[in-house]
């Protein structure tokens, strides 16, 4: 008798390790989905049946405020601080050219244009005109990059702003490269227009070892 | 000659992503154009969800991980916070234009890189169950099936109807050597032989220019050509090398630099876009998280649940949105993962639904093949 009752203790102490294991890990596996709106399960339910739950984002003002100032395009420019010459309307022929500062401290303007064609000054804000083109094959022949231009002229005559610069010739077959994004400032070399606005010469910091230099000629009310 | 000063996170960032474009509108066979788009960003090898956007309200975080938990997160809210390599989607957050599902996995368990990523493509009821893809099938049910930019069509949008694949190149010369061979053979071709054969030749007269190859580029003209009137409607780019097992790093370090990619990838689309971001949505998804605790070369495990980043203009609150399951010991997936308490097809679903215009139930149905598949669109969109 004893001996079946120790046969019995056995079984029944396998039998509630047997239980044990599954319920503890059949709930390690059941995937519960169940929220207030649409309540249905995967699979089966857990023991965990929390609803889905929304924890708002909240920053107060100041970190907000930071935070936003991320978010900025790459030609995003802050023209607060010069004064933009806005009752200038003016039509007029351009080209760029790369200077490169390997051999020369001063820059070496090389002799072919790589961008080249008009612009348009509208109450000091200024466009590419659509015919106007980059030379420096891959995506600088993606017309949309022409649009990537911010600039705005100013009273004393310099263009300000920042746009899209295809520094880099890339040949066919070769892997593109994206254009960089240099600032135009009011650079101690570039000669800015006069009060005839007929032509300017911008000179454009860019790398270390090259930058560029935009001519604009032929001027004429629009 | 110039010198190059390329630190290693430059480095990193002009590597290691690709770009496939899908769903352009047939005219006369799209009925009606979808009100958005869907742009899916493929983190293979397991991202730290964790780490990306770690529940620092949690007690058992720092216990069980602090070696590799950033010290420099942006508090989202009381409970999660962002990682610091996040800099332009914290200011999406703030512009109320992001939320993240935390706690969340595609239902995959078993933690193998091939079989996780072919069923985060397939969204089939197992790994290799299905030929076509999820985004495949959503396009053919809106009616776009278009074309792949891309020399493989990844699996994610093979559908089953019109699909096609392209890769552009610009080698020199090699068009028109290849197009008289096509059209030699085309001409020995006769019904759908001679229009396959047509079909490449034409490709191979196309002038696409080259496409850039670092992932921040990749996002900007894909965000470009998806914007343009009847440009693709889905775009999907693949970043690898999540699988962090050694020297994960914390607010700096290897998996910190691929987070940075992933902004990098959000900030491209952002510009690219323009105009079209407003009726945008763009979503991570990764085969499976990370262990809970450190392994004892300071990185992690394949896991389970991890977390999923959605940012567009067709966000209007930024949130997050979990069903926290804790980090402690009797927590855990099999006591060693984040237990992912939401569906992510769900979320996919939602996406579908919001961008693609389809109805919650012929989606479950017939892209995810889930009936039973729960609808969370309220919890993202409203």
């Amino acid at each position: 008798m004893d001996k079946i009752l120790k046969i019995n203790r056995s079984l029944l102490a396998i039998f509630l390790l047997l239980v044990y294991i599954i319920v503890t890990y059949s709930n390690a596996y059941a995937l519960t989905f169940i929220n207030s709106k649409t309540t249905s399960n995967i699979s089966s339910q857990s023991t965990k049946s929390n609803e889905i739950k929304i924890y708002d984002v909240e920053f107060n003002s100041g970190v907000s405020k930071e935070l936003l100032e991320r978010i900025v395009a790459k030609t995003d420019y802050d023209f607060n601080r010069h004064n933009v010459a806005n009752s200038v309307s003016r039509k007029c022929m351009f080209h760029v050219r790369r200077v490169v500062y390997n051999k020369v401290s001063e820059g070496e303007i090389k002799n072919w244009s790589i961008l080249s064609g008009s612009l348009s000054i509208k109450n000091g804000v200024v466009t590419i005109n659509n015919g106007s083109y980059w030379k420096q094959g891959g995506l600088s022949q993606d017309k949309s990059y022409l649009k990537e231009f911010n600039i705005r002229l100013t009273k004393d005559g310099h263009f300000v702003g920042k746009m899209a610069f295809f520094l880099l010739n890339v040949s066919a077959g070769e892997v593109s490269v994206s254009p960089l994004y240099p600032e135009l400032t009011k650079h101690n070399r570039s000669k800015p227009f006069k009060d005839d606005l007929k032509k300017a010469e911008f000179w454009i910091d860019i790398e270390e070892w090259a930058g560029g230099v935009m001519f604009v000629y032929s001027c004429k009310d629009l | 000659m110039h010198k190059f000063n390329l630190t290693r996170r430059e480095f990193l960032k002009t590597t290691g992503a690709s770009l496939f474009l899908a769903g352009v509108p047939i005219p006369g066979y799209t009925k009606d154009k979808p009100p958005g788009t869907i742009s899916v960003i493929l983190l293979e090898g397991g991202m730290d969800g964790l780490t990306a956007i770690p529940p620092f309200g949690d007690p058992d975080l720092l216990r069980m991980r602090k070696i590799i938990t950033p010290e420099n997160y942006l508090k989202l809210n009381s409970f999660f916070g962002l990682h610091p390599s996040f800099r332009v989607l914290a200011g999406l957050f703030a512009n109320n234009q992001a939320s993240v599902v935390h706690a969340t996995s595609i239902p995959y368990l078993k933690r193998s890189h091939f079989e996780g990523q072919n069923m985060m493509e397939g969204g089939g009821l197992s790994p290799f169950s299905e030929k076509t893809g999820w985004l495949g099938r959503a396009l053919d049910l809106a009616n776009t099936p278009g074309r792949a930019l891309s020399l493989d069509m990844p699996l994610v949008l093979r559908g089953h109807n019109e699909n096609d694949n392209f890769f552009p190149s610009n080698i020199r010369n090699s068009s028109k050597l290849n197009t008289k061979l096509i059209e030699a053979i085309s001409m020995a071709h006769a019904k759908e032989s001679a229009d396959v054969y047509s079909k490449v030749s034409n490709k191979s007269r196309a002038n696409v220019s080259n496409i850039p190859r670092d992932p921040s580029s990749l996002a900007k003209y894909a965000g470009k050509v998806m914007s343009q009137d009847n440009g693709p409607l889905a775009s999907v780019i693949r970043i690898k090398q999540f699988d962090t097992h050694a020297r994960q790093g914390a607010d700096t370090g290897n998996h910190a630099d691929r987070l940075s990619i992933i902004d990098d990838v959000i900030a491209g689309y952002r510009e690219g876009l323009g105009s079209a971001w407003d009726r945008s949505i763009i979503l991570t998804m990764t085969e499976f998280g990370r262990t809970v605790a450190v392994n004892g070369t300071t990185g992690t495990e394949h896991g389970y649940g991890s977390a999923g980043i959605l940012t567009g203009g067709t966000i209007s609150k930024s949130r997050v949105i979990s069903q926290w399951p804790g980090l402690a010991k009797s927590d855990q997936f099999e006591r060693r993962d984040l237990m992912s308490t939401i569906d992510y097809w769900s979320v996919c679903a939602a996406c579908i639904e919001k961008t693609l215009g389809l109805d919650h139930d012929l989606i479950a149905s017939k892209v995810f093949l889930r009936p039973e598949l729960p609808r969370v669109f309220d919890y993202i969109f409203s």
